[in-house]
């Protein structure tokens, strides 16, 4: 309990909370790291250009403008540190018959509910740095938008799209 | 292929040619009359040599286009089918038609002609038509008919549409007029009128540019949504026979769009606060399939009228997602939350545009004394209208924000200057998301919402801030209407 109210967060020794939700692994926080850390490292050379090189086009903006630009990337910076570990906290999901839920977010909380009856197509996707850590992503695409699961293991995102494929071939089967 | 005497196999009326002729004439004369003046002046027969050699092409084009175009209506599907430069062999079925719509403009009238739309249901290409076809009228009025009783089960002809079928809603062009001036969200009217004091302020200050912007604004924001409102409801007539609600209106082009009921999302009153001022509101439904190249908008179904009377409508014609309602208003609490985002947002706007303005002066101030009292009058504006405009919106919204829930479908009224009270049909929708912010955790409190398809592809709507556990009542609805039964696909195809 927290404050009164049930910690949707917090798992027990099997890794489920107390409504049933998964958490991610722990490679999605080197994943999101790895990720973040190049972001900086563009930021950080895209505000040295600017600081370098910036001063005649600038002119008496210069300085209010590299203050700006510090701050900006203090911003970046002070994010990407503090983003893996609220959101590998935060991360939930679980998948049942009827629905698939995620909860998720780091200033901004979000439940998500996606009726199973409504997929239209599923799929997996894995970028470069999720590659690298042997993670992926699976996209559900409704008609009404995408929502995502993110940074799961292969296998378990191969598991739940195929999953969540044979159920929606099994409806429409019924259907016909 | 050919044509044929069965009423099966039909060709686009050979006018198309000329709606594609005149297509290219109106760019072609843009381009040499505007962009190209002066280099059109100097070389005049080249100029009409690459004019004739471009209209010649489009003919050529056009009639290759048109001789090879057929559209096939078979018992279960409509096929298109072309072999042009790219093979085209498109089947529409019956049963995914959202609408059959009717359409005549000028072209049309001149040769005695009808276009006919079909739209699907389905979020892919939303935003135009899957097929037209241009018809002689008659032909296109008895194919009509046809289609009319084998996918929408009317039994009623076109002629006794026009005739026998008593509109919903008495409108008159008074009425429809009043909907363009009032009908509007209150951000462009409000965009409207600092043009209208811009365009002023720069004609007394004799800058021509700064005038002509201004104008250009004035009239891109403002005029031109008028006349298109005009022209697009103009002898505004609806009309529901059994399931098939069928919508007509226009002044120079005319159109008559049908679309079944249970391809209705979600129906909302919207009220726009010039409305709300003289106690009037509007009808619009969310019918995924109803948009084309010249109407992106969700069908309106009944204009500017009283509060009372739109309200009598809705529940004449669509009784099915209306419900009693006894709602919850949003919670006192809310207002706090509301408070401090203002906060933070007249900090940011009113900073930057105050920012601005006091660089603006170095250049302005001291031209003329109009420019000075213009520069001096926005920054008035950014520091006190702009807040009060900001934190009445949350004022506004505190009072009007409510959120109830029916058997059948769910409400959300939301907005803050411009209210919406929207009926959502739980089978339409496609997921949904309750969410809270650093603001509102504290509080208790959230927002919900909800994905559908829409007439443009897809669209999201957002409740007011409520308790998340209230919130939670439609996600949790909307499954087990799917896992109890109580949602049947086949009701909706």
């Amino acid at each position: 309990m927290k404050d009164g109210r049930v910690d949707r967060f917090k798992v027990d020794e099997n890794g489920l909370t107390v409504d049933g939700y998964r958490c991610l692994e722990p490679e999605s926080k080197r994943s999101m790291y790895l990720g973040n850390a190049i972001t900086m490292v563009i930021s950080a050379a895209i505000v040295l250009l600017i600081v370098m090189y910036g001063g005649s086009w600038l002119g008496d903006y210069y300085d209010i403008a590299c203050i700006g630009l510090y701050v900006l990337l203090a911003v970046i910076v002070v994010y990407g540190l503090v983003e893996p570990q609220i959101t590998y906290m935060r991360y939930r999901y679980r998948m049942d018959d009827d629905k698939i839920e995620v909860r998720r977010g780091i200033v901004y909380i979000t439940h998500e509910m996606v009726p199973i009856e409504r997929v239209h197509q599923v799929d997996v996707s894995e970028g470069p740095i999720n590659r690298m850590y042997g993670l992926a992503n699976v996209n559900i695409t409704t008609a009404g938008g995408v929502v995502t699961i993110e940074y799961l293991k292969s296998d378990v995102a191969e598991a739940i799209a195929s999953k969540l494929n044979e159920k929606v071939i099994k409806l429409l089967k019924e259907r016909d | 292929m050919q044509p044929d005497e069965s009423g099966r196999v039909f060709r686009n009326h050979p006018s198309v040619i000329v709606s594609y002729l005149l297509s290219a004439a109106i760019v072609m004369v843009v381009l040499v009359f505007l962009s190209l003046r002066e280099y059109a002046w100097d070389n005049k027969f080249e100029t009409i040599a690459i004019v004739a050699l471009v209209m010649l092409a489009t003919l050529g084009w056009a009639y290759f286009f048109w001789k090879r175009t057929f559209y096939i209506f078979e018992d279960n599907e409509i096929h298109v089918t072309r072999d042009a430069v790219f093979k085209v062999d498109k089947h529409i079925q019956y049963t995914r038609l959202a609408s059959v719509g009717v359409k005549r403009d000028l072209v049309n009238r001149l040769f005695g002609t009808s276009t006919l739309t079909f739209n699907v249901n389905s979020s892919m290409n939303s935003t135009a038509a899957e097929a037209t076809l241009v018809l002689k009228k008659d032909v296109a009025d008895r194919l009509r008919d046809r289609l009319n009783s084998m996918i929408f089960e009317k039994e009623v002809t076109v002629e006794q549409e026009l005739t026998e079928c008593q509109t919903l809603v008495h409108v008159s062009n008074t009425d429809i007029v009043m909907h363009a001036i009032l009908g509007q969200p209150t951000w462009q009217a409000l965009f409207g009128l600092l043009m209208l004091f811009y365009a002023v302020v720069m004609l007394f200050a004799d800058s021509s540019g700064g005038f002509i912007t201004a104008v250009i604004l004035l009239v891109v924001s403002e005029v031109l949504p008028f006349i298109s409102v005009i022209l697009k409801y103009y002898n505004y007539r609806i009309y529901r026979v059994r399931d098939t609600v069928t919508v007509e209106s226009g002044l120079i082009t005319t159109q008559r769009r049908s679309f079944k009921v249970n391809k209705i999302n979600s129906v909302r009153i919207r009220e726009p606060l010039l409305a709300r001022l003289f106690h009037k509101a509007m009808l619009e439904a969310e019918v995924v399939g109803m948009a084309d190249q010249d109407n992106n908008n969700a069908p309106v179904l009944c204009p500017l009228k009283g509060r009372k009377d739109v309200e009598e409508v809705l529940g004449r014609l669509l009784p099915e997602l209306v419900f009693e309602s006894s709602p919850e208003r949003q919670p006192r609490r809310a207002l706090i939350p509301m408070l401090i985002t203002d906060t933070i947002a007249t900090a940011i706007i009113v900073g930057t545009c105050l920012a601005l303005f006091f660089t603006a002066e170095t250049y302005l101030v001291g031209e003329s004394d109009v420019l000075t009292f213009a520069v001096r009058a926005t920054e008035v504006f950014a520091a006190v209208a702009l807040p009060l405009l900001i934190y009445g919106r949350s004022g506004m919204a505190q009072r009007h924000r409510t959120f109830d829930t029916g058997e059948n479908s769910f409400m959300f009224v939301y907005g803050g200057y411009d209210i919406c009270t929207e009926y959502i049909n739980y089978d339409k929708v496609q997921f949904t998301q309750v969410t809270s912010g650093p603001l509102q955790r504290p509080f208790g409190l959230a927002k919900c919402t909800v994905n559908m398809m829409s007439s443009v592809g897809f669209r999201e709507i957002t409740s007011g801030l409520f308790e998340p556990e209230d919130l939670e009542r439609v996600p949790d609805e909307v499954n087990a209407r799917i896992a109890d039964g109580r949602y049947d696909y086949r009701r909706y195809l």
